[in-house]
């Protein structure tokens, strides 16, 4: 049996650990609201965006636009949303679980990878995947600026025909408790998927397509529709990312309260195990000391 | 009047009635009165001139770009980052200044890309400084000597 010192110091050591996991538990809760928070505060530019959109597609109906164009699909793009630290749980075997499983299913077809994340940096590495960019510093703070040369490079890849279909892997949060791996593309933009997309964030339904219609002819639109909808095209990319990085961080930061939680739950059974062992050892010890002491004393008369 | 509302993808930085705005857009300005017709348009970086009244004093905002709708007299904007003057913490609009002018001048042979960029980083902090020196002077105090 260990001496009673061995236990106190364990017990010193599994103590402290828990205290530290609680710390990372209440910080963790208050990054899941932060990211919570910037998901509501997108709804409104996001709602307006619905709408303008919705006028522009119509005005703009018979243009098209290189980045709206479906081709055949030599190589994609997957845009992987990780983590930059663990201590998160499943959270990124999750995403690699499902990556793993897309890649098996789009076998044969040529495949690149841009990363936001390091953990999804080395998951990619050790399946022996190209890595176009890595963005590891947009996790941190994300802004829909830090979203830019993402949405740019992407963006530039489409268009000079290296990669023809670009699809994002990030975790949506559905609730503390159920994350859900998602899958998206992003490239080539359908409008009405962006639509869809937008209304996920907003969490409404639009108006009526009819209603646009008829009031698209109104519009004046400078410099012309299709001008202002090709600029609004990498705007909303950027939203996408945007959406999905602040998505991701919410479970990623929900995953890892709920492994704290439980490491800190096991740390207080653990101490009270061992306090158990150790009133046990030092009983022992007492026992046995009084048992020589009158064992001695006894010799003694 | 005009329902007049910007937001940006991080908040709701303005929200009110006016009686007319007058927006940066691509090629120059366009000014919404509550009978314009249905618009939308791009904007660019610059200023946006708000008035309350018709013989208001202009109170100023600063954007860096995005797009404007005005329907129904309801005029939304959706910019990529719009501040209002009071906002804007002139030191560091300044000091931004300079760094982008910095930039501009020390990178001689950097690529389109770059330089795009750094032009549109210039822009944005001009027209913010353009913003917050208005406004300043307006409340009587000096800007940064000039």
């Amino acid at each position: 049996m260990a001496s009673a010192r061995d236990i106190r110091r364990r017990i010193k050591g599994v103590k402290s650990t828990g205290k530290i996991t609680r710390a990372m538990e209440m910080i963790s809760g208050v990054k899941v609201r932060k990211a919570v928070q910037a998901v509501l505060d997108i709804r409104p530019y996001a709602k307006e965006a619905i709408r303008i959109l919705g006028h522009l597609e119509e005005a703009a109906k018979h243009e098209s636009h290189p980045l709206l164009l479906a081709r055949p699909v030599k190589k994609a793009l997957y845009v992987v949303i990780a983590s930059n630290r663990g201590l998160c749980g499943g959270f990124n075997a999750q995403i690699i679980k499902k990556l793993r499983q897309i890649l098996r299913e789009d076998a044969g077809r040529e495949q690149a990878f841009l990363t936001i994340g390091k953990k999804g940096d080395t998951a990619v590495r050790r399946l022996r995947g190209e890595i176009l960019a890595s963005f590891p510093d947009v996790l941190a703070a994300p802004s829909p600026e830090l979203m830019r040369p993402i949405a740019k490079i992407i963006i530039e890849e489409f268009e000079e025909g290296r990669v023809d279909r670009v699809v994002m892997v990030y975790t949506d949060y559905v609730s503390a408790l159920l994350q859900e791996v998602k899958v998206r593309a992003l490239l080539p933009v359908a409008i009405k998927d962006a639509k869809k997309a937008m209304h996920e964030m907003t969490g409404i339904e639009s108006e009526s397509d009819e209603q646009n219609h008829a009031l698209s002819a109104e519009y004046i639109i400078e410099p012309s529709p299709k001008k202002v909808l090709w600029k609004m095209i990498p705007r909303l990319l950027e939203m996408e990312l945007y959406h999905a990085v602040l998505e991701s961080n919410a479970s990623q930061e929900s995953a890892r309260r709920i492994a704290m939680k439980n490491a800190t739950d096991a740390a207080e059974e653990m101490v009270g195990d061992l306090t158990l062992a150790y009133n046990q050892v030092r009983q022992s010890k007492i026992t046995a000391e009084i048992a020589e002491l009158s064992a001695g004393k006894a010799a003694l008369e | 009047m005009i329902r007049f509302k910007i937001v940006t993808p991080e908040k709701i930085v303005f929200e009110d009635d006016i009686f007319q705005a007058t927006l940066p857009i691509e090629g120059g300005e366009v000014t919404i009165l509550p009978s314009h017709a249905p618009y939308i348009g791009t904007l660019q970086a610059g200023e946006i001139i708000v008035k309350k009244t018709a013989e208001g004093e202009g109170e100023s905002l600063a954007t860096s770009g995005g797009f404007a709708e005005f329907r129904d007299g309801i005029l939304t904007l959706l910019a990529d980052t719009a501040e209002r003057a009071e906002e804007i913490d002139v030191t560091r609009a300044e000091e931004a200044k300079a760094r982008a002018e910095l930039l501009m001048k020390e990178r001689v042979s950097i690529d389109d890309e770059e330089y795009a960029k750094v032009a549109a980083l210039l822009d944005k902090e001009f027209a913010r400084v353009r913003v917050a020196r208005k406004h300043r002077s307006r409340g009587g105090m000096s800007v940064g000597g000039q």
